[in-house]
């Protein structure tokens, strides 16, 4: 072979392959920032519509930034159709099966480590394909989570949210409500056990079935589901939940080292209302089939003096009552933050502490969550209400006249 | 040339050797009368109470729709076989209210055979194809394992990976003997699939499929325990099917020669009669998937005047003779039916009525290795929260008292 002609097509195949990686690349990804980061911890709490630990989900980001771990982003809209999205999804388990806890502990059963990561490993060997990108399942952990995995499996992770705030159920979700099923999903135990759940009936079961593993596992289990294509992504994940967490930590920051109040700074962002200021009286809380259960009670102070505010959370706040009055329901965010613009940071899942000066707030959720699937799967008589949804902005307005 | 045609032909004899070898392993087809007793007997294995007419109808049902039950003893497997244990599901007492009624609200519907569906989408998740079926314990199983081999026209092993029934998951002579349960399938009664590949013990698979059955309605059916022929020949209880056939046709038989069935019964199983009463209470507490009973018997006959209790944990695990520690899995304890010498039949899952006349029957673990520090450590006293030691059979025959019988 001519000796030209060899070089040529070297060089047309080196640059056909440097176009491809050129092209595995060009979706825009870009690195987060230390300060990014911090911020989005900060932004995430306040997006859980429930306590939240900031200074833990900032520890630990701070500390894989250390370990030389790089988190990189991609907006939803550059997201390839052919890539195929992976979310976090393990289930919590009040009420865990107490014999199991003994058992193990007096087996010295050893832990594994990053179990998200493993089920993740165990989904995509089941799927036969890789995973590109993570998507963040809804706020508080779950932001460092979608992180932590995104990090470990060298892929970014999507500006967006499966259901923006935090909520207790999984099929509580944008994908779910437009038929995009959660499973095939993997979930990896404590202590390794390793599970594929490759067909539920419907997203309803996908939470049985998490939740039993939960209670039967110690109290929680690590896991990924929803794998999706970038194209069922788009359409079904809600954008710049990110971006928006990392505007509402940077606001609080910058507002607060000013010396001003920093909740009206966050309402504006989030075009939201301030519910109630109050100081925490009671909460009864207890531990059940998978989930954490409060009633909550806040005694008024301020402009708010002589009057009371009761919440029921279920892991997350739910509904909210001023004076008796539903006042802010789920799927609409319902905040409670602490004079200072975080997240109350409770004495547990979704938990408040008695005595604590409590600021509520509350905005709108996206419409998708306002459709008849989404009031069906995340509205008031979901919980057992015999009461309709009524969207915040009408409630807030009612209150007003 | 010559050596390599002779290779050749060798080699054609080798494959055809195989291929007739792997066509006609030595598989029976009950008759429908040996069906009826391996139902009966099955039951009488069961170490607790069980619907055996209700066993006998749905298997001739079977027969009716045409399907044959086939047997293969543990000598004739051949050797690259590989067997599924898919019988018996695990139950889910306590199992959530919300689920039911929710799914009730859904009218969801449910799939006809769960296990046959969990097999096929187990031999797809591995790329494997299973040859056979074998017994996870007594009782019901005994039905279910012809269930599913009838769907799938598979042979069912002449043997058990336990010779009795037993609550827990990880009570198998296959876990005694290090033979991980997993990779299994569970999959509800509405038809959820999923896979445990990896658990790291088979206490493990007890609690994930424990918790299932309890977030499922109250049962979830597991297909698990993948055993090679070898692992079958090592481990498990042989011919605890025909043994299944001769307990039924004995007290069939001795009942219609006008003979005493549960006597028949001790000749032919080397059992023991330890009481005979009437059951004077029944209590339940059942919660996190499995139903407790303690159950007390007033003796009749020679046993007039004692009393008998019994710790059961959906099967017979403890019992006390007058207060006095007598027969202790992993030894088995039958509550049969004084008269016809079949598994008492009661409603609820190891439950006696009240008022029914029984005969207990007591034998030895129906393998050395029940009897092992690992066998008892899984089955034993002590693992039910007993503050005794194991005790075998054949000790307690010695020290309890003789009754003229």
């Amino acid at each position: 072979m001519n000796s030209t002609l060899k070089t040529v097509l070297c060089a047309t195949g080196i640059g056909y392959l440097w176009a491809a990686q050129l092209c595995a690349q060009s979706p825009k990804e870009r690195t987060l920032t230390e300060q990014e980061l911090v911020d989005m911890m900060l932004g995430s709490s306040i997006q859980a519509s429930r306590s939240s630990n900031t200074p833990q989900t900032v520890t630990r980001v701070k500390q894989a930034l250390a370990e030389g771990k790089t988190f990189k982003m991609i907006a939803l809209q550059d997201v390839p159709d052919d890539w195929t999205t992976i979310t976090p999804g393990g289930a919590g388990g009040g009420g865990a099966w107490q014999y199991v806890i003994q058992r193990t502990k007096d087996q010295k059963l050893p832990t594994v480590r990053d179990g998200n990561t493993l089920a993740a490993k165990a989904l995509s060997k089941y799927l036969g394909k890789p995973f590109n990108a993570v998507v963040r399942t809804e706020g508080d952990g779950a932001t460092i989570n979608g992180l932590m995995l995104a990090a470990e499996l060298g892929i970014p992770i999507v500006d967006g949210c499966l259901s923006g705030r935090a909520r207790p159920e999984i099929e509580q979700q944008i994908p779910t409500i437009l038929g995009i099923p959660s499973y095939p999903t993997a979930y990896v135990t404590r202590w390794g056990d390793t599970i594929i759940l490759e067909k539920a009936v419907d997203d309803y079961r996908v939470e049985d079935i998490a939740r039993a593993l939960a209670v039967g596992s110690g109290g929680g289990s690590s896991g990924v589901m929803n794998p999706m294509s970038g194209r069922d992504a788009k359409r079904s994940v809600i954008p710049g939940s990110l971006t928006q967490a990392i505007l509402l930590g940077k606001t609080v920051r910058e507002t607060v080292a000013q010396g001003k109040d920093p909740i009206p700074a966050i309402l504006e962002i989030v075009h939201g209302y301030k519910l109630f200021h109050g100081v925490v009286e009671r909460d009864e809380t207890w531990g059940d089939r998978g989930f954490t259960w409060s009633n909550v009670t806040l005694q008024g102070i301020r402009e708010d003096e002589g009057h009371n505010y009761k919440i029921f959370v279920k892991n997350e706040n739910i509904v909210g009552w001023r004076d008796g009055v539903p006042d802010a329901m789920s799927p609409d965010f319902i905040q409670d933050l602490e004079p200072n613009g975080d997240a109350h940071n409770g004495p547990g899942l979704g938990a408040y502490r008695v005595g604590a000066e409590i600021i509520m707030v509350g905005w709108p959720n996206d419409p998708r969550f306002r459709s008849e699937k989404g009031i069906e799967v995340f509205g008031p008589r979901h919980f057992g209400f015999d009461f309709d949804y009524v969207p915040i902005e009408q409630l807030q307005k009612q209150r007003k006249n | 040339m010559r050596q390599t045609v002779g290779q050749v032909l060798g080699t054609v004899v080798l494959l055809c050797a195989a291929q007739c070898a792997a066509q006609s392993p030595k598989i029976r087809t009950l008759s429908e009368q040996e069906v009826v007793d391996l139902m009966v007997g099955g039951a009488i294995q069961g170490t607790r109470s069980s619907n055996t007419a209700q066993m006998v109808e749905r298997a001739k049902a079977l027969l009716a729709e045409g399907k044959q039950f086939k047997i293969i003893s543990v000598e004739d497997l051949p050797a690259d076989w590989i067997t599924v244990t898919a019988a018996g599901g695990i139950g889910g007492g306590g199992a959530w209210d919300y689920v039911r009624d929710r799914i009730k609200k859904q009218n969801l519907p449910t799939v006809t055979n769960p296990t046959a569906l969990g097999v096929k989408a187990l031999e797809q998740h591995l790329g494997e194809k299973f040859n056979a079926a074998i017994r996870n314990e007594a009782a019901g199983a005994t039905l279910n394992v012809f269930e599913v081999a009838t769907a799938l026209d598979l042979p069912v092993v002449d043997a058990c990976v336990a010779g009795r029934a037993k609550p827990e998951l990880e009570q198998t002579l296959t876990y005694i003997a290090g033979v991980n349960t997993t990779p299994a399938a569970l999959v509800t009664r509405w038809g959820d699939v999923l896979f445990i590949d990896h658990a790291v013990d088979d206490y493990r698979y007890e609690d994930i499929g424990r918790a299932i059955a309890v977030a499922s309605g109250g049962g979830v059916s597991s297909i698990r325990g993948l055993l090679t022929a070898e692992q079958i020949k090592r481990i498990t209880i042989h011919g605890a099917l025909s043994e299944a056939i001769l307990f039924g046709k004995t007290v069939r038989e001795a009942k219609a020669d006008g003979k005493n069935p549960i006597d028949a019964l001790l000749k032919v199983s080397g059992g023991h009669k330890v009481f005979e009463g009437i059951v004077a209470t029944a209590e339940q507490n059942g919660n996190r998937g499995f139903t407790w009973w303690n159950v007390v018997l007033d003796g009749t006959g020679p046993y007039s005047g004692h009393k008998y209790r019994v710790f059961v944990k959906n099967e017979n695990i403890v019992s006390w003779l007058d207060d006095k520690p007598d027969v202790m899995s992993p030894d088995l304890l039958y509550n049969l039916d004084t008269d016809t010498g079949q598994a008492h039949n009661s409603a609820g899952l190891g439950s006696y009525k009240v008022g029914a006349r029984i005969t207990m029957v007591a034998r030895a673990a129906p393998a050395p290795a029940w009897r092992s520090p690992k066998g008892i450590e899984v089955i034993g006293p002590r693992h039910f929260g007993f503050d005794f030691d194991y005790v075998p059979l054949e000790r307690v025959l010695e020290t309890r008292p003789k009754f003229g019988d």
